[in-house]
């Protein structure tokens, strides 16, 4: 008597799996394929053209390169302004604790688009737009709520309660911080960071509109060519564009269950 | 925590600020330029000709109605079966400990490359076609339904749902995996059979979580762009899309008119999520998955 | 009522060995409290006669037949993490078991009923999220009480409870027992709740039972050291029962110095007139059982 299982639930969920796998697979395939026509099922040919033009000179490696130290230093900037603001969050109570929670949720509620002409407007004045640093600071923007979260709910599972016993025994601020905190936070900072990370890869939008065309990233050049029908070029920026997100995703996990061997975590 | 009241505003200012300055000066600048407010044209008063005239144009229904069946197909495609496949997970005897893993792609992938490698897969001379052709179901390419770009926006569902489902299947395997079989044990030893423990247990277990989920999908898949901009068709589009191409590619007297299209969405995403959350919270709050296990209790200890 | 049966069982967990060779035989309505340090086994023993696992070898029979015979299962069990479904209020979970077995008229009314017999009456509409830990053990046990099992198996039922509470509950398992008449296995931490109820007591040691007696007889002849750790030293003294004291080497002791059921027990003892006892003293009580030959009334 097998407490919930059914047999016919697996063919299901292989239904899913070859449903999640495919897209992927051709997209693989794609990148290294010769002429794959109508009706081929595989290309008659493997190249590895597409990645050696494009992929090692020019426009695509500076871009490859722009897309992940501007999603770097994203997650740094969240990292940085959200460890303290989620100490206050997830530690006090204060009158407008709920307004500002609701405040730092709506940039993942309102669509980017209602935003982006006003925010560029404001790195315009304020001498941002087309600057790195000014695509930075308009990633963080959707990014820092997720980082945000994780930290609270991070922080809140007992970092207040082992500063508190860290001050007792005669830690400073500042020892606290960085022999307790630190190390308690690790794996609350590996996930949002992992979210904002991902977050701040996937954007279009925001550097288009911010980056001006000065700041080029790998989403930039994916979508003519993507809208273009140029499907091998396209599955070459596709995976450019997705390798450093789950490089990153892959670090993170592997350090979360060394971490955290007993509990099952998914950062998703 | 006692700490001085200064202490914890030192520490929420640099994220305040952050978004203050530019999501609420952004929203802000959005919100005077729809009133008309454009003082470098000359334009000092507010007014709202700008909305009527987004209100009364022809497209605006249409559009708007696009962008709701997408969202709503989506969202009700990506919820069941995201739970189907969290269901199916949780009963099949096999661990599928690399599925698990491989739901996890489709969510953490950008969106364009979701939506190019969705949209290729899916075109006309893509691999389903030819899947299709070889099995005998197609006779030739042409035969094969235009799936992308098409008027009624099929491709930017299947799109989306290849991103969302495993979403909505990941949420409620992070209940149903820790607290459901617990909780299906329990069940079972007070002799429910297997019918009854997924209908009176393990599926109102799950609710909430593919309730939450899909609030997250809905709202995003209202105000999009990335994806409807390369799969969608032009007429009707989202209204994501429509506000950009009157923003971009318009004249400048029709910009205002892009951005009160703007502030449309964005007032419309913020009711949806607002009535959703002050109905559903308390409700959820008191059925949290907490009671299971025992807390270490004090003396005296008043319950939660 | 069934009996319980297990033999040569063998269960691996994570591939640890769980369960090694275990062999147990609980008679039909007797309650065995099963003994044994964390980790020994014991809540997988009990799972194993749920049905919710699986031996790798061996049998588990209930009633004669295998447990996976069973299409609903034969045991109720109450769980250690009590497990309340969080979408019901109280009083749909302890209604739950009577529901699913379709008798979902009176279940309301039984619910409610066994809610007041464990002092829980007031609490039918909240929800487990907002019960105190005592509150939701006995939330616990009225939903598996009330569906009158043949079998129960509880692990660690009193754990959250203070003294008066886990006195009350005794009672009251004690009542349904005689009532009812099921069989059971409890799962205690503390010796004194498996003593106070069990009719024998089983000693689980590193995934085998190794030994299986009354708790007099156990006190008296623990199977080792490691058993008698468990256990607690006990000394054991010769005495003279009379209906209202005992007289022992020590002195002229009062009945009233007894426990309850003691003094049930000394009563029947000596209805036809002084009968010779022995005293058990427990490190941490005064057990007294009549000395019939090493057979316990």
């Amino acid at each position: 008597m097998k407490a919930w299982r059914h047999q016919g639930a697996g063919v299901l969920v292989w239904m899913c799996a070859i449903a999640v796998v495919l897209p992927l697979l051709t997209a693989l395939i794609a990148s290294v394929a010769e002429g794959w026509a109508w009706p081929a099922l595989l290309p008659s040919q493997l190249t590895f053209r597409w990645w050696a033009s494009d992929a090692l000179h020019g426009p695509v490696a500076s871009a490859l390169f722009t897309t992940v130290t501007v999603a770097l230093c994203v997650t740094f900037v969240c990292a940085l302004i959200s460890i303290p603001a989620a100490r206050a969050l997830a530690l006090s109570d204060f009158p407008g604790k709920h307004t500002v929670e609701a405040m730092l949720l709506l940039p993942v509620i309102v669509p980017p688009i209602a935003v982006v002409t006003g925010m560029q407007h404001v790195m315009i004045v304020l001498g941002l737009a087309d600057t790195f640093f000014g695509v930075v600071l308009a990633h963080v923007v959707p990014a820092a709520p997720y980082m945000l979260r994780v930290l609270k709910t991070a922080y809140a599972a007992g970092g207040g309660r082992l500063e508190e016993q860290a001050r007792n025994l005669g830690a400073s601020a500042t020892q606290t911080f960085l022999r307790v905190t630190l190390p308690v936070l690790a794996p609350g900072l590996v996930v949002g960071g992992t979210l904002a990370f991902l977050v701040s890869t996937g954007q279009y939008l925001l550097t288009f509109m911010c980056g001006g065309g000065r700041v080029l990233t790998l989403p930039l050049l994916l979508y003519p060519h993507a809208a273009a029908g140029n499907r091998p070029i396209a599955a070459v920026l596709s995976i450019l564009l997705s390798v450093p997100g789950m490089l990153f995703i892959l670090a993170a996990e592997a350090y979360l269950h060394r971490k955290l061997r007993d509990r099952e975590v998914y950062f998703v | 925590m006692k700490e001085s009241g200064s202490h914890r505003w030192v520490a929420l200012f640099p994220v305040l600020a952050l978004l203050a300055v530019l999501f609420g000066g952004g929203l802000s600048l959005g919100l005077l330029r729809s009133f008309g407010f454009q003082p470098l044209l000359g334009e000092s008063e507010l007014t709202l000709r700008h909305y009527s005239a987004v209100l009364s144009d022809p497209d605006f229904l249409p559009n708007l109605g696009h962008t709701l069946l997408v969202a709503a197909v989506s969202t009700t495609l990506s919820a069941v079966l995201g739970l189907a496949m969290a269901a199916g997970l949780l009963a099949s005897a096999r661990t599928f400990g690399a599925l698990r893993f491989l739901l996890r792609v489709p969510v953490v992938l950008p969106h364009l490359v979701a939506a190019f490698m969705v949209a290729d897969f899916l075109s006309q001379g893509g691999i389903l076609a030819r899947l299709l052709y070889l099995v005998g179901v197609l006779d030739e390419m042409q035969d094969f339904p235009p799936l992308v770009n098409d008027r009624h926006g099929v491709g930017v569902i299947l799109v989306y749902v290849w991103k969302e489902a495993p979403f909505v299947a990941l949420m409620v395997l992070g209940v149903l995996d820790h607290a459901g079989r617990r909780l299906a044990e329990a069940a079972r030893t007070l002799g429910a059979s297997r019918f009854q423990t997924w209908t009176r247990v393990l599926l109102p277990l799950a609710w909430p979580a593919t309730a939450t989920a899909s609030l997250f999908v809905f709202a995003y898949d209202f105000g999009a762009f990335e994806v409807p901009y390369l799969v969608d068709a032009a007429h009707p589009s989202t209204m994501a899309v429509w506000a950009f191409r009157r923003h971009v590619d318009a004249d400048l007297l029709q910009r205002p008119e892009g951005v009160a299209l703007c502030m449309i969405i964005a007032a419309m995403s913020l009711a949806l999520v607002y009535l959703y959350v002050g109905k559903t919270n308390s409700w959820m709050a008191r059925r949290m998955v907490a009671g299971i296990e025992p807390r270490l209790q004090h003396p005296g200890e008043e319950p939660r | 009522m069934p009996e319980i049966r297990l033999a040569g069982v063998h269960k691996s967990l994570g591939g640890r060995r769980v369960l090694d060779g275990l062999d147990l035989l609980v008679r039909d309505g007797e309650l065995l409290a099963l003994l044994g340090p964390s980790g020994a086994g014991k809540t997988t023993m009990l799972k194993l006669v749920a049905g919710l696992l699986s031996a790798d070898s061996g049998e588990v029979l209930v009633d004669g037949r295998s447990v996976s015979s069973y299409g609903r299962s034969p045991a109720v069990m109450v769980f250690q993490d009590y497990r309340l479904f969080p979408h019901m209020t109280v009083e749909e979970n302890v209604a739950f078991g009577l529901r699913v077995r379709g008798q979902g008229r009176r279940a309301f009314d039984a619910a409610r009923d066994m809610l007041g017999r464990l002092q829980l009456s007031g609490l039918e509409g909240r929800f487990p999220s907002e019960l105190s830990g005592g509150q939701a053990q006995r939330v616990a046990l009225a939903r598996a009480l009330v569906v009158q099992p043949e079998i129960l198996l509880l692990d660690e039922p009193f754990a959250n409870l203070d003294p008066a509470l886990k006195e009350e509950l005794r009672e009251l398992l004690r009542g349904m027992r005689s009532s009812l008449g099921f069989t059971s296995i409890l799962v205690a931490h503390d010796q004194r709740d498996a003593f106070a109820l069990a009719d024998r007591v089983a000693v689980m040691l590193s995934g085998r039972i190794v030994q299986v007696e009354s708790p007099a007889n156990l006190c008296i002849a623990p199977a080792g050291p490691e058993v008698e750790a468990l256990v607690g030293h006990a000394s054991v003294i010769s005495a003279v029962a009379h209906p209202t004291h005992l007289d022992c080497p020590l002195g002229r002791w009062p009945a009233e110095m007894l426990a309850p059921q003691y003094r049930d027990l000394l009563a029947r003892a000596t209805a036809s007139g002084p009968a010779p006892v022995r005293i058990i003293l427990r490190q941490d009580s005064i057990c007294v059982f009549p000395d019939e030959g090493g057979r316990h009334a």
